[in-house]
């Protein structure tokens, strides 16, 4: 997904003078061609993240598609209320990408553990917010927020991830169909995003599974309509993120079908299961998938 | 920053004269705070447009976003907008917020918490300076706000970058529960910028020729100017007052005031 942000990036601003990547002093033999390419439009400020939030505001002012690069925790919590205040009630054309969404830089320790991070920012008015789960996804996410004028985050993880071989083409907003094991939409459906989306594919894959798979890349704005339309199919359906379940994906469908159900645009609820983390930290050492598995994560394969 | 017009004290006492004027009515009627703090910088302001704005080639950051009704009044004067708008100052429904907004013609960027124009400025600065546009960034930060680290990230950053900046710093010694030395104590001040790799100098922040003269250089080096003033300046019965932060005037303190600026600007102001 990395590998993918920067080579797509590059592209992008061959045509675009205007797009502009700033990182938190880190891309070591990642962001090297950027800043080669393109000297005048790379800058590291450095390890100060309020600062560096701040700073691609007046740069956005100034016309810039700006793009602020560090690591999970840092564009984002460490700066949350520049991102509030400077960049996203002024309407800065800032795009906050992370890599190191959820345990993927688990062995960093809890510092470096992206899993808040997704539902702090969907409270921010004006913010996209964009957790995509392969690199297929980040290429189509990556044209949309530079050519939508809004902020926007976008969490990555980190590089080596498969592609999915989707059913259908991104829609902005929407679910996106990433397996489809039923012919009837009678059985369970699956949502996720980011990294973990990805093993949630691979599992029905290797299981032949009668359910289908849904990703939610872009997590806000959504098009609530045609989510519930698209929900309304199932009797089941299993909610997977690597997040807190506070505030994140699940939160956000859920909010979705309750508000729905409540003013009766919608007759019954499907039965919801939720997996994230649950309101705790992970405080040993662990690779991505076993800090996973020790939150419980990789629960979702009781569904399948 | 560049040169821009010959200095009167007359014109910018008369301008200094309204917005103090205003700040204290904007205040009493709105039994609003943060008066000390908006009269220490009218000077500067006064100064500063009357002979050195310039749409275009300068922008001005007011990151002491609490001290609104100054910049509001100033901008009144100025003429960004009618002057009468300043009637709806923090009333229900107006843009004229009671921690500056950049809803209001001629505000860069709205401000309230701290610690938050100096970057941004800096990095309209950084874009200015690799299109190679003149312009100079002014951006006036309170002192109590140099608690703020996000203010001394940034500094790091536009020495670094060399960035024409010119950060004004409101010195009046109070923050908002105590005096600046008692809380957090800020000095050596002058030196902590000099040895940011900073140009900085210190005058006395009423003095209209002192200001000219330290906004009057043809630098492109970020600068910093620290203004020794006093809270609440000039109103007799609030100078140096804590309290000026939280209080406003009642209505003989309002008369007392308006009379008292009225006695300090008019000996400038030519007949």
């Amino acid at each position: 997904m990395r590998d993918t942000f920067v080579s797509n990036l590059i592209e992008l601003a061959k045509a675009d003078p205007k797009i502009f990547l700033v990182c938190g002093d880190l891309g070591f033999n990642v962001l090297e061609e950027f800043r080669d390419a393109f000297p005048d439009r790379f800058l590291n400020g450095g390890i100060s993240e309020q600062n560096i939030a701040g700073l691609c505001a007046g740069l956005a002012k100034e016309g810039y598609k700006v793009f602020f690069y560090s690591i999970g925790n840092f564009p984002t919590l460490r700066c949350m209320e520049q991102i509030r205040y400077d960049i996203a009630y002024h309407f800065a054309n800032v795009n906050i990408v992370a890599v190191g969404g959820g345990y993927a830089y688990g062995s960093l320790s809890t510092s470096h553990h992206a899993t808040e991070e997704i539902g702090m920012l969907r409270t921010i008015p004006n913010m996209m917010i964009c957790a995509p789960s392969d690199p297929s996804e980040v290429k189509e996410i990556l044209k949309i927020i530079t050519s939508d004028p809004s902020p926007s985050y976008m969490r990555l993880n980190r590089s080596g991830e498969d592609l999915i071989d989707f059913v259908d083409p991104l829609e902005q907003g929407s679910l996106h169909l990433a397996y489809s094991g039923s012919s009837d939409f009678q059985g369970k459906a699956f949502i996720s995003n980011g990294a973990i989306a990805n093993e949630i594919y691979k599992d029905l894959v290797l299981a032949s599974s009668s359910d289908d798979l849904f990703t939610l890349p872009i997590v806000k704005p959504l098009r609530e309509k045609i989510i519930v339309k698209k929900l309304l199919q199932y009797k089941e359906i299993i909610i997977v993120e690597e997040h807190q379940l506070i505030g994140g994906l699940g939160s956000a469908i859920q909010e979705i079908l309750f508000d729905y159900y409540s003013s009766s645009e919608l007759a019954t609820l499907p039965r919801i299961h939720r997996v994230g983390i649950k309101d705790t930290f992970q405080s040993v050492a662990g690779n991505q998938d076993f800090l996973r598995d020790k939150a419980g994560l990789f629960s979702y394969r009781r569904y399948i | 920053m560049k040169f821009q017009k010959k200095f009167s004290h007359s014109i910018s006492s008369a301008a200094a004269l309204n917005i103090a004027s205003n700040v204290i009515k904007m205040c009493a009627e709105k039994k609003a705070a943060h008066m000390g703090g908006a009269l220490s910088i009218t000077d500067f302001l006064s100064v500063y447009y009357s002979f050195f704005y310039e749409n275009k080639a300068t922008s001005l950051f007011y990151s002491k976003g609490h001290a609104c009704t100054s910049i509001y009044a100033t901008l009144a004067y100025f003429n960004f907008f009618d002057p009468k708008e300043l009637a709806t100052y923090s009333e229900n429904g107006s843009v004229f917020t009671s921690h500056v907004s950049h809803h209001v013609p001629g505000v860069e960027i709205s401000t309230g918490s701290l610690g938050h124009a100096l970057p941004v400025a800096s990095g309209v600065s950084y874009a200015k300076k690799i299109t190679k546009s003149s312009h100079n960034s002014c951006i006036i930060l309170s002192d109590g706000e140099l608690n703020e680290g996000s203010n001394w990230e940034s500094l790091l950053f536009i020495a670094h970058h060399r960035l024409p900046c010119t950060v004004i710093i409101d010195y009046n010694k109070l923050q908002s529960f105590g005096l600046t030395n008692e809380v957090l104590q800020l000095e050596p001040l002058k030196d902590k910028f000099q040895a940011f790799n900073l140009e900085c100098l210190q005058i006395d922040g009423h003095d209209h020729q002192a200001i000219f003269n330290a906004l009057d250089s043809s630098s492109n080096e970020p600068r910093v100017i620290i203004l020794d003033t006093v809270k609440a300046h000039p109103l007799k019965y609030a100078m140096n007052t804590l309290e000026s932060h939280y209080y406003p005037p009642n209505e003989q303190q309002l008369l007392e005031g308006l009379n008292d600026i009225q006695e300090h600007y008019e000996r400038y102001i030519c007949k």
